[in-house]
């Protein structure tokens, strides 16, 4: 399906080329959406197994936010 | 020239048309070419009869245009002449150049009795103090001082900072401004640009991006860098920080636009520092705010095109993904000089 842009106010068509980016943009955009939902959630399991390794070490709550600031 | 001597007596002295004795009449009517004439009083004017001028009241009264004897004339009488010293019915035609200022009542020159002139133009006075009319202008110009010395002038407003175009985006998958066509200006004209997006929203959750654009075409190539500084009300501080090197495009928001349209859900603001001055890479500031309705999410940054110090003629916005739902773009340029 034909996409268009807004060029100085008139609507166009994207010339092929353009198009082709998009697509690229598109892509690139769904993968850095994924390896962005990854990294967050390999940086919460990190938070979270750090965490309870601290409370297996004997500190509480209290003493871990102060320590990690969460 | 002031006049040397005694200054002559003006005044509306008249001779009245011979008149006719009629044998046991005392009253006569006086006129100056066949028109009755009426003297201001007895005293402004003179009677000769029979070769002898007459003593006002006694010899004569008058009332109106009417000349009254104190006995009836005779057939052999003459009335020689009758002089008039001044004319109460009106006070002729003065000469050219004798009425001052203080012969007119203050309020009395109406816009009626004052000489026609050009449409559009305004009466000022100049430098010698003499009136002298301001051409009119052209539409949209106002009336500016040009100082002490000229009389004031219609000149173009100022503009140091100009609206130059507003569009609006619906479901298009990107907005460019560029140089050179539908009024869009973006070259040395103005020393900076200023792009204001107002109520922006997405087709889905997305993120604002922005590229250059050089010889009319967006700049894909991976050489931008760009940092924000960002967080929100319901995120934690630093949410939407990044450094950024040799990317593809500069990214406006660090987290993504929700594709509702709450509170206003997107308005940013971003500045292009010359843009076409050569020889120095381009640099981007911007700061920008989102709300979902119940938190806002604010971003800031800075960005530099690395690739090259051409010129650049045009910027373009779009969603890393899908289209722009709606939302209007403002560009603007400001001079500093």
């Amino acid at each position: 399906m034909a996409r268009f842009k807004l060029l100085n106010g008139n609507t166009v068509q994207l010339t092929a080329e353009e198009e082709t980016q998009r697509d690229t943009d598109e892509a690139k955009a769904a993968s850095d959406k994924t390896a962005r939902i990854a990294a967050k959630s390999e940086a919460d399991a990190k938070k979270a197994s750090g965490k309870q390794k601290l409370k297996d070490l004997g500190l509480d709550d209290a003493e871990i936010k102060q320590l990690t600031g969460a | 020239m002031a006049y040397i001597g005694k200054t002559p007596t003006v005044g509306n002295f008249q001779k009245c048309d011979a008149i006719s004795v009629v044998n046991g009449q005392a009253a006569y009517t006086l006129q100056v070419g066949s028109a009755n004439v009426s003297p201001e009083s007895v005293n402004h004017m003179l009677v000769s009869l029979n070769g002898v001028i007459q003593t006002p009241t006694t010899a004569y009264t008058v009332s109106g245009a009417t000349l009254t004897f104190d006995s009836n004339l005779a057939t052999g009488d003459v009335i020689d002449f009758v002089l008039l010293l001044g004319n109460v019915l009106d006070i002729g035609t003065p000469s050219d150049d004798t009425v001052a200022t203080a012969k007119i009542q203050d309020d009395a020159v109406t816009l009626a009795k004052m000489a026609s002139g050009t449409d559009g133009n305004i009466i000022s006075y100049d430098a010698s103090g003499n009136p002298v009319a301001i051409a009119t202008g052209s539409d949209g110009q106002v009336l500016t001082s040009t100082g002490a010395g000229s009389p004031p002038a219609f000149e173009a407003v100022s503009a140091d900072f100009v609206h130059i175009k507003t569009v609006t985006a619906s479901n298009v998958s990107a907005v460019d401004f560029v140089n050179g066509t539908s009024d869009v200006v973006f070259d040395a004209t103005y020393t900076s640009y200023q792009i204001v997006i107002n109520d922006l929203v997405p087709a889905s959750d997305a993120h604002v991006h922005m590229r250059i654009m050089q010889s009319g075409s967006a700049v894909t190539s991976s050489d931008y860098s760009f940092f924000t500084h960002g967080g929100g009300s319901d995120v934690s501080a630093g949410n939407g920080n990044s450094n950024a090197d040799n990317q593809a495009e500069f990214k406006l928001t660090g987290q993504a636009i929700y594709d509702v349209y709450a509170s206003g859900n997107y308005f940013g603001i971003i500045n292009c520092s010359k843009p076409t001055t050569t020889g120095h890479k381009k640099f981007m500031w911007q700061q920008s705010f989102a709300s979902d309705g119940d938190g806002v999410k604010g971003q800031s940054g800075a960005g530099q095109f690395d690739g090259n110090t051409s010129a650049i003629n045009g910027l373009s916005f779009y969603m890393d993904s899908g289209n722009i739902s709606s939302g209007n773009f403002s560009l603007y340029g400001r001079k500093t000089s």
